[in-house]
């Protein structure tokens, strides 16, 4: 009996970068049910903004990062051990149904409103990524990246106010994750081709000296076990090759 | 007879003293946290980073234009708060709503108003007139979360204003609206800026509600308080610096309003 309420107290709290919020916790019911009396919580919120909780001591047992800068970032603060690559993304163009943007050359189009993520959060930086990779590599012209950028009308903090702006009609188009424009009523989506040398990564890593190490490293490997990786690919994500 | 009451007094002079104490070191503490973490050239940097410049100018800007808006559309309507009539209850209650809601929400409200889908702005659209991510939205997100707090002061002191005043003008048959002007107003005013300084102060650190319908563009609607968020993201040092230049701009700018309202600046 104490023993069975021994376990039932075995908390594990993975911060977690907020494209996930649908998706990973369909991966934590499946890891719950596998680990009888384990209950996983979730803090989701952009990488950058984790890794400086993470940093200032908040209680992370797991780090999940949307782009390589900020896993890279707690390692170097010895926050994580062990970061593995678990999953990948694409980007897409998302419209209200009536919109001046039908295609993607229509980005650089003047008056166009774009709304995309800000540098500093994972997707802002994989944006300007695509944007520059396209004209260098899908035949766009010169200076392509340049006006679309100067056709943004504001820069957001996650994935999510892009899409609600989109959504609402106020933007003509967004950036943002496949994942988050999928079940998206009202919305078309223009597929953006896939530019190499401009992956978009998804890290996990158990946070350093945590009392739940053991059950921080058992979680990271099930997500990347085959049952996780079919539940990540049910949300519309790629998942990683290993 | 005489050391009990000292004893007494000393009791109850502690307990104004010591909570008093605790409050300034609560607040005290955590903004001595932020100038600890900085170097004096990290903050020179700060002062001359031209993101802090943009930033600077369009919170002064747009905090004024708000401040003087809740001033001329928030004083009458104080005024009639101040009066009895049906329904003032409810009236009451909903222009000091904004304060209670989370300020994303307020800014989803204007949004879905004023929005090139929303109720009026479509037809504002259909003029021309397009209202998110423009400095304007941003002056509109900071009138609505912080014009309740310049009425709710303006009220109360519209409500208590000096009957016998009120009376003396009857007497000589003086107009309400005369009335209103050259006898209620006047000698409210000192305690009618600090209403509106408060009002300023809650406009200048105004964020959820101004990102959300204003969004968030370097020189057009980044204030302040989104641009050292927006730093906090990469560079905890340099949104730290950019803080206290804050901060420090605040503090002198109450002062000197204080100053200027007549309430003399004892704490400089």
């Amino acid at each position: 009996m104490l023993c069975l309420l021994a376990a039932a107290q075995a908390v594990l709290i993975v911060f977690a970068a907020a494209s996930l919020h649908a998706a990973l916790p369909a991966v934590a019911a499946s890891f719950q049910a596998a680990h009888p009396g384990v209950s996983v919580r979730f803090s989701f919120n952009g990488s950058q903004i984790l890794e400086a909780q993470i940093a200032n001591g908040a209680p992370a047992d797991v780090f999940v990062s949307a782009d390589k800068r900020w896993m890279d970032a707690a390692v170097r603060a010895g926050l994580v051990v062990h970061p593995a690559v678990f999953a990948s993304n694409h980007l897409v163009v998302i419209t209200p149904p009536h919109s001046l943007v039908a295609r993607l050359a229509d980005l650089a189009q003047p008056r166009v409103r774009l709304v995309i993520c800000a540098e500093a959060v994972p997707c802002g930086l994989y944006t300007r990524r695509l944007l520059t990779g396209l004209e260098r590599s899908r035949g766009f012209a010169p200076g392509f990246a340049h006006a679309v950028l100067t056709n943004v009308v504001s820069q957001e903090l996650d994935v999510e106010s892009v899409v609600s702006k989109v959504v609402l009609g106020e933007a003509d188009a967004g950036i943002v994750y496949q994942t988050d424009a999928r079940h998206q009523p009202g919305l078309r989506v223009i597929p953006v081709p896939a530019i190499p040398g401009t992956p978009i990564a998804y890290y996990i890593a158990p946070v350093r000296g945590r009392p739940q190490a053991a059950l921080a490293a058992s979680f990271a490997a099930f997500v990347r076990s085959a049952p996780g990786q079919a539940i990540l690919a049910r949300y519309g994500f790629t998942t990683a090759p290993r | 007879m005489h050391v009990r009451a000292r004893a007494r007094d000393g009791v109850l002079g502690a307990a104004i003293i010591v909570p008093s104490a605790i409050g300034v070191l609560f607040i005290a503490l955590s903004l001595a946290a932020l100038l600890v973490h900085l170097s004096p050239r990290q903050l020179g940097a700060a002062f001359e980073s031209p993101i802090v410049h943009q930033a600077l100018g369009l919170s002064l800007r747009t905090s004024l234009a708000s401040t003087l808006i809740i001033a001329v559309f928030g004083t009458p309507l104080a005024a009639v708060l101040a009066t009895p009539f049906r329904g003032r209850g409810a009236l009451e209650t909903l222009v000091t709503l904004p304060v209670v809601l989370p300020p994303v929400v307020g800014g989803l409200a204007l949004l879905l108003a004023f929005g090139r889908m929303g109720l009026l702005g479509k037809a504002l659209s259909l003029v021309g007139i397009s209202l998110p991510f423009t400095t304007a939205a941003v002056i509109m997100a900071q009138v609505f979360v912080s014009a309740p707090l310049y009425i709710t002061v303006a009220r109360s002191l519209f409500a208590h204003a000096d009957r016998r005043l009120l009376e003396a003008a009857a007497t000589l048959h003086a107009s309400r609206t005369y009335t209103l002007w050259r006898v209620v107003l006047p000698p409210l005013v000192p305690a009618l800026a600090g209403g509106l300084i408060l009002a300023w102060a809650r406009a200048l650190g105004e964020f959820g509600a101004t990102i959300t319908f204003a969004g968030n563009l370097p020189g057009v609607t980044q204030t302040m308080p989104i641009a050292v968020y927006m730093a906090a993201q990469t560079d905890l040092g340099s949104a730290i610096a950019v803080a206290v230049a804050l901060m420090i701009l605040s503090y002198a700018a109450l002062v000197a309003v204080r100053y200027v309202a007549g309430e003399r600046a004892r704490l400089v």
